[in-house]
């Protein structure tokens, strides 16, 4: 196997895919080179000639490699892949930890607060919905790597796509929501403008339309809180999870190329 | 997934998708051994170059036409083997009844040679 490592590693340098799918392309084609070339050397030929067959017939060409890196390798999975990879200096994740804790932590003491959910948007209760449901799926994911150890290449990369469908929902449904609020609250600011003189007897009434105003205020950015807080930790998980599944699928190649 | 478009700049195509599919029809197979049965079957005519038959595979699979799935083979190895998938299989049977009418009409011109 030592013989093809050359011929691994300069496909390894050709390739620009996500290195979990590289990885697996790599130990596929390694092993299949491999299988060749027992066979060639079983009709008798020499090694120095097998292994030079092996690499004509293997090494894929400028044209397949780019039609591989195409299908592997989408805008959306290159712009992911590059992101969670630049993130891998420990100040960087350092920073990157206390500033999910900030977040996290600020957004618990207002959630703590009892008047929170006392004006709650209707919005609110599906962000929280997916929320909830995107961290188990993060959790079960983390303990399947680091607990339970479960590397298999087939099991890897289960319900990522998913965790960040649900991250992306998550902001989606916020960012509809804060705007559907703001669009009410001001469609009734304008009906009651033109119906002020009947609804404003004394200045009782006027304190009350302002504390109304404060409280669509208040359950709009608390929504849009809770949103950005779920959209932000959950990315953070899964930035932990896909680091992880890197650094696997790296010693999965280099156990391999050993 | 849509059925396949016989037309004579896709024939290459058409075929190595068609010999792929027809040969993981009846047996689960790596990409290596994909190849080789390929090659004996066809009494050598239809030699794959790995390095093109790598995305072909990885373009199926993507289509969900095939399924690749990591098997244990022996203590310490695992392989990539492929299986043809339902999709696959009312592919391959559309396909077979394109490439039919496809040899039918070539050789309804070919043959007037002979005539």
């Amino acid at each position: 196997m030592n013989k093809i490592n050359p011929i691994i590693l300069k496909l390894n340098e050709q390739l620009d895919m996500p290195q979990p799918a590289k990885a697996r392309f790599i130990l596929e084609i390694a092993l299949d080179m491999k299988d060749y070339i027992d066979l060639c050397l079983k009709k008798g030929m020499e090694e120095n000639e097998a292994l030079k067959i092996a690499q004509e017939k293997f090494v894929p060409t400028q044209q397949t490699l780019q039609q591989l890196n195409e299908l592997h390798f989408n805008f959306y999975k290159r712009w992911f892949s590059r992101l969670s990879q630049q993130i891998q200096n420990r100040w960087e994740k350092i920073m990157l930890i206390i500033l999910i804790l900030v977040i996290g932590f600020s957004t618990f003491i207002t959630i703590s607060s009892a008047s929170f959910f006392e004006n709650s948007s209707p919005f609110l209760w599906p962000v929280i919905f997916l929320a909830v449901f995107s961290i188990i799926i993060a959790f079960t994911k983390l303990y399947t790597l680091y607990i339970k150890q479960d590397h298999s290449p087939r099991h890897l990369n289960n319900w990522l796509e998913l965790l960040l469908f649900l991250t992306g929902m998550i902001l989606l449904v916020g960012v509809f929501g804060y705007f559907y609020d703001l669009y009410a609250t001001n469609t009734m600011a304008l009906f009651l403008d033109t119906h002020l003189s009947v609804i404003l007897v004394n200045s009782n009434d006027f304190n009350e339309l302002i504390k109304m105003f404060n409280r669509w205020d208040i359950r709009s950015a608390s929504l849009l809180m809770i949103s950005m807080a779920s959209f932000s930790i959950n990315l953070f998980l899964w930035f932990v999870i896909n680091s992880k599944i890197i650094k696997t699928e790296q010693q999965e190649l280099s156990v391999f190329l050993d | 997934m849509a059925l396949p478009v016989f037309e004579t700049q896709n024939l290459t195509k058409n075929c190595n998708e068609s010999l792929i599919l027809a040969i993981l029809f009846k047996e689960n197979k790596h990409g290596y051994q994909i190849a080789l049965d390929i090659e004996e079957n066809s009494n050598g005519q239809f030699k794959f170059n790995h390095g093109t038959l790598y995305p072909i595979l990885h373009k199926l699979e993507n289509d969900k036409l095939i399924k690749g799935t990591w098997k244990q083979e022996g203590p310490k190895r695992k392989r990539k083997y492929y299986a043809i998938t339902s999709a696959g299989k009312k592919y391959i049977q559309a396909e077979l009844s394109e490439w039919r009418k496809f040899a039918e009409n070539f050789f309804m011109i070919i043959e007037e040679i002979e005539k």
